[in-house]
């Protein structure tokens, strides 16, 4: 039918006339940032004088950052990504990190607990272990945490489809240790919609996860008023393909379908919103990447204020988890990584980032060793205490060039988002396909443009190192074999002491709060108390929502 | 005229990182070849299935979790169990060298570790089918 061709050409190509990659193969004279913002050779006081100059830090819509004194009252948290093997196993690696300059925990799941099944699933019996820790049921959190006490430590947790029952597991190992919810800090990312487009660990379709993204949300606020109940990320999207500023604006059309998801319950953003956090990586081009960091903060400030009528300061301030992402990593030369990683630390620091985790140099080949975690940790110490640049907040505010490009993210921020929200939102965008098939076609053109290295990485395809992997192969991360069969035997034991008439109405109960649309965390909080299996509580889950498939955009 | 290559791009398992995959899918589509991409979260006997349907001439497994070894022999098995042990089995992805002769022994017909040149894989493809 022409009218629907001509509707659907019309809506591709405003799609392509968005800023990225795209846009350069048709302006190959041009000289663009990462995203593809136009550039200058060089800025003048002109190019900035219709622009306001911000507030200072700490002052509404915080451009400038979020605290009057950033730095100076407190360093941002070092936070590296880590786990493997068994509770125990990645516990004594937290306590050994914890002595030597970490600041607070981040835990890497394998990807049965992110997909909740059990290490004992015939589907996931070849990943227990292996890409992060395994986590089953309550036992495996108590193991995880102990010795670490949890009033002084926060956690980040980056798990999504199974949030609920790992924040449920958090909070109970806590109230064992005899600490309770409400001092709690810590995080889960529950930012089921951007699994969608990447990553993939979704388990049911996009309208009742958004639904239980929404339950954690809600029961935070009175339930955990200090724990970061989503962490909306920006990451994944820019690996899985899209330009960094596309990931940004694609990162706050999601925070828009989660706001609304909560507010229709009769909230106002100002409940909920100081638990909103966002994770927005850094990578390669330096200038950019601080100016994204400042254009978001605005634009979430002005989000907040003008579309949900935010009046709370704490809501407005946008917190940032940055740091860069893995597949800038090159397997090629991989201590040239370690170049990569500190100025990924310092665009994230200069703009203003309020926690850090740094991808390490020998992770394009595993999951990092020991040496690579404390090699980034020293790294974010380099940059805190010997580099100075802790010294002054906001050091190139008033630089023509960085005020110019701040505001030119931002316009594209509100181009993008608003695009997005105008036809139709973010889930209808994920049902649909058309973010997935935007994001594998940037991810297409991108690898074209390495291919003709008009995009340089060092050692990959510039000055390029031709020595087999094998050469770097030993400092991998060793595989514990040993982990399935210890995670089948602790089943085993839950199962054998646990109390099958509790456990049995636990589960009930969570299967009619499922069908009846009431929030779902106190009924998962009971299952895991009762010592439910992550398996059996998504199984029962699975029974009201269904499975997904999802689309794959190519 | 000749037929075209047929080719199964398949994630087996659980890792959820495909986008590796979908640019392969794009590069050799590119290269004139039909590709049929399965999506995430595959079983061993999802993809034999798939393969079967669409009777194509190569399967293509990517991997970015480590667990390359068991779920590949699982392909492997189960393509066997379909009658579809005369399709080609690739693997790539985060494929450490030290595995590639466990791969060898299983059957698989070239490995493509990270770094890859789409151009390699191209002229593979193109070999394998001709031989």
């Amino acid at each position: 039918m022409p009218t629907h061709d001509a509707e659907k050409h019309k809506k591709i190509k405003r799609e392509a006339d968005w800023l990225g990659r795209l846009r350069f193969e048709h302006e190959p004279e041009k000289n663009l940032s990462y995203s593809g913002i136009s550039l200058q050779p060089f800025y003048r006081a002109e190019d900035t004088q219709f622009l306001p100059p911000p507030p200072p830090p700490g002052a509404y819509p915080y451009t400038r950052g979020i605290h009057e004194g950033m730095y100076r009252d407190r360093p941002w948290t070092r936070r590296q990504y880590i786990g493997f093997g068994t509770g125990e196993d990645t516990n004594q690696w937290f306590k050994d990190l914890l002595s030597k300059g970490q600041t607070g925990l981040s835990v890497a799941l394998d990807l049965p607990t992110q997909m909740g099944l059990d290490s004992t699933d015939p589907l996931g019996k070849h990943e227990v272990g292996r890409v992060g820790v395994a986590i089953d049921s309550l036992a495996d959190m108590e193991a995880l945490f102990e010795g670490i006490p949890l009033e002084k430590v926060s956690t980040s947790f980056t798990v999504n489809g199974t949030a609920a029952i790992i924040m449920a597991m958090y909070l109970v190992t806590a109230e064992k240790q005899g600490v309770p919810p409400e001092q709690i800090r810590g995080t889960v990312q529950n930012d089921i919609l951007k699994e969608f487009v990447a990553r993939g660990t979704y388990l049911f379709p996009p309208t009742p996860s958004l639904r239980l993204a929404g339950d954690i949300i809600e029961y935070g606020i009175t339930k955990a008023p200090k724990f970061n109940t989503i962490s909306i990320s920006q990451a994944h999207m820019k690996s899985a393909g899209a330009t960094l500023i596309q990931a940004d604006a694609y990162m706050f059309a999601n925070t828009i379908a989660y706001i609304e998801e909560v507010t229709r319950r009769g909230y106002q953003l100002d409940d909920f919103g100081q638990q909103l956090s966002f994770l927005q990586c850094v990578n390669r081009d330096f200038f950019e990447s601080i100016a994204r960091l400042r254009a978001a903060r605005r634009y979430w400030a002005e989000l907040a204020h003008n579309r949900y009528g935010s009046q709370r300061d704490k809501v407005q301030k946008y917190r940032i988890h940055s740091g860069g992402d893995t597949d800038s990593m090159t397997f090629e030369r991989p201590y040239a990584n370690i170049g990569r990683i500190a100025l990924t630390c310092l665009s994230a620091v200069l703009g203003g980032a309020q926690s850090i985790q740094l991808p390490c140099y020998d992770e394009a080949y595993e999951i990092p060793t020991e040496e690579a975690i404390q090699n980034a940790l020293d790294v974010q110490m380099i940059v805190a205490f010997e580099s100075g640049v802790s010294k002054v907040v906001d050091p190139l505010a008033g630089s023509y060039y960085v005020e110019k490009l701040t505001a030119d993210v931002h316009t594209e921020f509100t181009r993008i988002v608003n695009d997005i929200v105008n036809t139709g939102g973010m889930v209808r965008w994920i049902e649909e396909g058309r973010l997935q098939r935007k994001i594998a076609e940037e991810a297409y053109q991108w690898e074209k443009r390495l291919k003709t290295g008009e995009e340089v990485m060092v050692a990959a395809n510039f000055a390029r190192d031709d020595k087999p992997r094998s050469e770097y192969e030993t400092m991998m991360h060793p595989y514990q074999d040993k982990t399935l069969e210890q995670q089948t035997a602790r089943i085993a034991r839950i199962k054998q002491d646990r109390d099958p008439a509790k456990l049995e109405q636990a589960l009930s109960a969570l299967e009619s709060c499922a069908h009846k649309g009431t929030n779902l965390m106190e009924p998962i909080t009971e299952a895991v108390r009762s010592y439910a299996t992550i398996g059996e509580i998504c199984h029962t889950l699975k029974q009201c929502f269904g499975h997904y498939r999802a689309p794959t955009g190519v | 005229m000749q037929r075209k290559i047929r080719v199964l791009i398949a994630k087996p398992g659980l890792d959820g990182h495909d986008k590796g995959a979908k640019v392969l899918v794009n590069v050799l589509r590119d290269a004139g070849m039909e590709v049929i991409y399965t999506g995430l979260h595959q079983t061993a006997e999802m993809v034999a299935r798939a393969a079967v349907q669409e009777d194509v001439d190569i399967v293509g497994l990517s991997y970015l979790s480590g667990a390359h070894i068991g779920l590949t022999q699982e392909v492997i098995n189960a393509l066997k169990e379909a009658g579809a042990d005369h399709m080609k089995v690739i693997v790539g992805g985060n494929i450490p060298e030290r595995d590639f002769s466990q791969l060898d022994t299983m059957g698989v017909a070239a490995i493509f570790a990270g770094g890859s040149s789409y151009d390699d894989i191209i002229g593979t493809f193109n070999d394998l089918v001709a031989a």
